[in-house]
């Protein structure tokens, strides 16, 4: 996700180190992305490719502002807040969602922020999926 | 003629059981050494990117 509006310096950059845009032209992509979200690849492949899209939700520009460093190895990413993820999911609610919420929620049980998860879940009005993951809602 | 009634109850404990299973994947991930668990899913992985993928 980005937080700026105008990437043809970025798309330009991309052309030149050979990808290509799956499902926009170089010279549309500028435009396209502020409607929908552009999946870019190596030239010559489909997969592996990357989604890109600007942040234009609350929770989406939230992912962004709370985003947490993960290490690995030598090498760093970005990503949403665990909670966030997890509530999103039940929000989503089909039943691999609900499946990767449980997950996740049990792997990180030892460093989710239960109030920060509660909050999220009540933002998004998903109380009463908490029991999916074993919790009580009162 | 399909059981349009069992068909539905079979996947409500289908999914019920994919919830459990998570469970258990998640236990073993917390007592097995990473080494030993990534090595699995990361055959899996690998076995779906091929060297001009990369």
């Amino acid at each position: 996700m980005s937080k700026k509006k105008d990437l043809s310096e970025f798309f330009s950059h991309l052309e030149k180190k050979n990808y290509w845009l799956i499902n926009a032209s170089f010279n549309e992509a500028n435009e396209n992305i502020k409607y929908n979200a552009i999946r870019i690849a190596k030239k010559g492949k489909f997969i592996p490719n990357i989604e890109l899209k600007i942040a234009k939700t609350d929770i989406e520009k939230i992912a962004l502002s709370e985003r947490i460093r993960v290490f690995l190895n030598s090498s760093s990413i970005y990503i949403s807040p665990i909670e966030l993820k997890i509530a999103y999911k039940l929000f989503l609610s089909s039943e691999k969602d609900i499946e990767d919420a449980r997950h996740l929620f049990n792997i990180f049980s030892d460093k989710i922020k239960i109030e920060e998860l509660k909050k999220m879940v009540e933002e998004l009005k998903v109380e009463k999926k908490l029991k999916y993951l074993g919790i009580k809602y009162d | 003629m399909i059981d349009i009634k069992e068909l539905k109850e079979q996947k409500i404990k289908n999914f019920e059981e994919r919830l459990k299973f998570i469970d258990l994947w998640c236990d073993y991930i917390k007592k097995t050494p990473n080494k030993v668990w990534s090595s699995q899913q990361a055959e899996i992985i690998n076995s779906q990117i091929t060297k001009d993928m990369i």
